[in-house]
């Protein structure tokens, strides 16, 4: 292999150990993901080895690190240890050995040696409240962190629920107006790639992407990796069959749940989840929630912690000061409608006999009126 | 001659709904009740069954009554809109309240009176009556959210160019803060407000049948609004026309 001024990926994977069938394996792997044509495996691996590698520095706001642990746990299979490898992180928080100045420092450097060509992923996200001071990293606001790295980078991917759309913390009241990436960074292109954690797969197809093509792969209308957010949880879910059936859980370790009936009934928000749990899944592959029997929770949709129960597909809405479920107010507007009809109707009704018997008053008057005036005609 | 001009004796009647109103009418409300099960299977799904998938497609049968007979619905009510434009003056009723009309609203106040109770005999309407066209108006317009609600959480499914062109809606509901399943609330919404809608409706009608000046569910079967013959206001107006006619006669 011929010495290079730069750094590849593949060189970085070989130095860690990754074999070149399992490296392989994983551009085949990832331009599945992509949705792009068998044959272009070929390109992606052919990128991976010849072009520079792509630095990622990796900074988290006001998060609960579930994205890293998430990450760190990921692993293909077929590629053991490759996506983290892939990603080759310039800087980590939680990862890196240095503390301190020294990873101040390393941040820095990061930066500055890498600059308008790194990738900046962003986990948590940055709260406004009293100025900023809810998140503080190195003794300032970690939003001007948030700025500094943003400003050289090539693009800036908001990675999980927290920084796509606020997640937890900014749900309602959202005391810390915690306020996620999108809005904050105007001038960078920025990728959600929304999930709570997100798909760690998704971070090196994206890598993988960005290497290949020299481009950024393209958002959907709110600004998430089309290839991944595509469809509905529930258009590639594992128990759609018994969906169409009418297959459905009734209740939690009922005979449905024993066989894998459909979640629906139990508040399943797959059907207006965009992921892809179904198809990469999770933990080296081996399931996701709905498949494991549990409902999907919608994590990553926007303001999914508002939605009411977790068990319920129905929304809570206000109303006249409390919640209550669409359905509840539904059932109180027509009964409402109901009894008025009915109360309505029968006032109708004596209106209406009262009135016909004016009326046969009336014409009980004339008759006898016309009988007197008959008789008095006669009379003369 | 304008045809809501146009005042008929008694035993008389007027031409008022064409063809086309008179069979979008019935379509919708065909489309209504099949959507209104159908959409309440869907929110409330029926007894879970048992059996191999691969032949059993019953929940997938009712969703698809419901996107086919939401379907008709979305094509009948762009129809109806064009017709608005060659139909004759009650076909735009729905469309436009005049409500800027000091006749149109003194008509209105009337009705609320007649339905309080407080005016002893409705007015006759050639077309629909004020209050009626007003909430007429509104259901046309939940009609047609309801349909932009519903192709919008359909779009959701499809890469089609039909598909496509209802994306706005789920964009819709991100950028007001909340996500696809917001849209599915706000079509439960519609739904509630065209249940009462309907209720009323039907209420309404049979009512004005019985005791209104003209018919009602004949004229949207044949067309024909005729003013009944023997009305039974009317013997107030023959008693106070011959007590007129007496006091002259002093
Ligand atoms: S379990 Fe959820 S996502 Fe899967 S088919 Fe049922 S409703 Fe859809």
């Amino acid at each position: 292999m011929a010495k290079r001024a730069f750094e590849t990926h593949y060189d970085r994977l070989r130095n860690n150990g990754v074999s070149r069938r399992d490296f392989l394996k994983f551009c085949s792997m990832t331009a599945a993901w992509l949705g792009l044509a068998p044959a272009l495996a070929t390109n992606i691996a052919h990128a991976l080895e010849t072009k520079p590698r792509l630095p990622v520095i990796w900074i988290e706001g006001l998060s609960c690190t579930c994205c890293t642990e998430s990450f760190i746990r990921s692993s293909h299979p077929l590629a053991k240890d490759i996506i983290l490898n892939m990603i080759s992180l310039d800087y980590n928080d939680t990862l890196m050995a240095a503390a301190g100045f020294q990873a101040q420092d390393a941040f820095e450097n990061a930066v500055l040696a890498n600059a308008g060509n790194y990738i900046l992923a962003v986990e948590g996200n940055a709260p406004f409240g009293n100025d900023g001071m809810y998140c503080i990293d190195g003794g300032r606001p970690w939003l001007r962190r948030l700025e500094a790295g943003a400003k050289h980078a090539k693009a800036v991917v908001a990675w999980g629920t927290c920084a796509s759309w606020g997640c937890i913390q900014a749900a309602r009241p959202n005391p810390t107006d915690a306020t996620p990436i999108a809005h904050i960074i105007h001038d960078k292109p920025v990728i959600k790639i929304p999930g709570c954690p997100p798909i760690p797969e998704v971070m090196s197809a994206l890598v993988s992407y960005v290497v290949t093509f020299d481009r950024l792969p393209n958002v959907d209308a709110q600004g998430r990796f089309a290839a991944f957010y595509g469809q509905h949880v529930h258009d590639q879910c594992v128990r759609r069959a018994h969906f169409d059936a009418g297959e459905f859980v009734e209740e939690w370790d009922d005979d449905g749940a024993k066989k894998g009936y459909c979640l629906y009934k139990m508040g399943c928000k797959g059907p207006t989840t965009y992921n892809a749990c179904p198809n990469t899944r999770w933990n080296d592959g081996v399931s996701y929630p709905i498949e494991s029997g549990h409902p999907c929770l919608g994590c990553s949709e926007q303001d999914f912690f508002d939605q009411g129960s977790f068990y319920s597909r129905i929304k809570d809405i206000p109303t006249l000061g409390t919640m209550a479920t669409a359905e509840a107010v539904a059932a109180g507007v027509a009964g409402t409608v109901a009894v008025g009809v009915a109360i309505h109707a029968a006032t109708s009704c004596a209106f209406h006999l009262h009135e016909k018997k004016l009326k046969e008053q009336a014409v009980e008057e004339a008759k006898i009126e016309a009988g007197v005036q008959e008789e008095n005609r006669k009379d003369k | 001659m304008n045809i809501l001009d146009i005042k008929p004796k008694p035993g008389q009647g007027v031409y008022v709904y064409e063809f086309p109103v008179r069979a979008w009418h019935w379509t919708i409300a065909a489309c209504i009740f099949t959507l209104f099960v159908s959409g309440f299977c869907i929110a409330h799904p029926p007894q879970s069954l048992t059996g191999d998938p691969t032949r059993i497609f019953h929940f997938g049968h009712i969703i698809m009554t419901h996107y086919i007979a939401g379907m008709i619905l979305a094509i009948a009510m762009l129809c109806r809109l064009v017709w608005a434009f060659f139909g004759n003056a009650v076909s735009r009723q729905i469309f436009i309240v005049p409500f800027w009309r000091k006749s149109w609203r003194d008509g209105f106040v009337g009705d609320i009176k007649w339905y309080l109770f407080i005016n002893k005999k409705p007015d006759i309407n050639m077309g629909h009556n004020p209050l009626a066209q007003a909430a007429m108006f509104l259901a046309v317009l939940c009609m047609f959210y309801m349909c932009f609600t519903g192709l919008g959480v359909y779009s959701a499914k499809g890469y089609s160019a039909l598909s496509r062109s209802f994306h706005f809606m789920e964009n819709l509901a991100y950028n007001l803060g909340g996500n696809g399943i917001d849209l599915v609330l706000w079509h439960r919404m519609g739904m509630i407000f065209l249940v009462a809608f309907v209720m009323i409706h039907v209420y309404m009608v049979i009512r004005e049948e019985i005791m209104g000046r003209t018919t009602m569910i004949s004229t949207m079967t044949n067309g024909v609004r005729m003013v009944k013959a023997t009305l039974m206001q009317d013997w107030r107006d023959v008693r106070a026309e011959a007590e007129g006619r007496e006091g002259q006669a002093k």
